[in-house]
């Protein structure tokens, strides 16, 4: 589960899991540019 | 289960890279060739999958039900063939690509902003904050980053679950 958020609502989305009881998803909050760095990774072998 | 110790960045990016290693060669093949039909706007029907692949007739149906079956692509009995792989999708979805000209989807954020730079192309993608709708945009020339809409803009990246489809969990 991959998506945009803002680091505000990253994290307040975050408080909001806990807060319901919810276990923590196994992600964070990337900036684009690190984001951007792994897709280059994982896609760039496709460049043809 | 869910992994309630949470992962670092570390563990996410190393994780997704062996996700996207771990095919047996004929899978591969074809959805290499899937998503080259993909990005230039066409569905990947079997015949154009059979000029772009190195394999009999009969495997490489049996890969596309393999990739299938594993969630690694997205069929369309009704177009006639593979609507989305490797994250790239004909299929309208909330994060929209245009790569270079060819108006294009993705099956979640990370493969917005990661198919572009990884090719190395001139795109814009158009998504929105999960948590507000806000619309975020991404502009890239030559595969990099040329002007984003917000400063605080974030990708949220969870690992791949290996027991759920690659196109539901994104």
């Amino acid at each position: 589960m991959n998506f945009f958020c803002s680091v505000e609502h990253a994290n307040q989305w975050r408080g909001e899991r806990i807060s319901q009881g919810a276990a923590l998803l196994s992600g964070q909050p990337f900036d684009l540019i690190e984001a951007v760095d792994l897709g280059r990774d994982l896609w760039g072998k496709l460049r043809s | 289960m869910h992994d309630t110790k949470g992962h670092d960045k570390t563990a996410i990016c190393e994780v997704w890279r062996r996700r996207k290693r771990q095919l047996p060669e004929a899978q591969a093949q074809v959805r290499r060739a899937a998503f080259d039909i993909i990005r230039r706007g066409h569905i990947a029907t079997p015949e154009r999958l059979q000029n772009r692949v190195e394999l009999s007739n009969e495997t490489l149906h049996d890969a596309l039900s393999q990739l299938h079956t594993r969630g690694l692509i997205v069929h369309d009995p009704q177009r006639g063939g593979v609507v989305g792989a490797y994250g790239l999708s004909l299929q309208p979805t909330p994060h929209v690509l245009d790569l270079g000209a060819v108006r294009l989807y993705t099956w979640c954020a990370l493969d917005a902003v990661g198919i572009p730079a990884g090719l190395q192309e001139d795109a814009a993608v158009r998504g929105q904050c999960f948590h507000c709708q806000q619309e975020l945009r991404v502009r890239y020339d030559a595969g990099q980053v040329a002007h984003f809409s917000t400063s605080t803009l974030q990708v949220w990246i969870a690992v791949p679950d290996r027991q759920r489809s690659a196109v539901g969990e994104t």
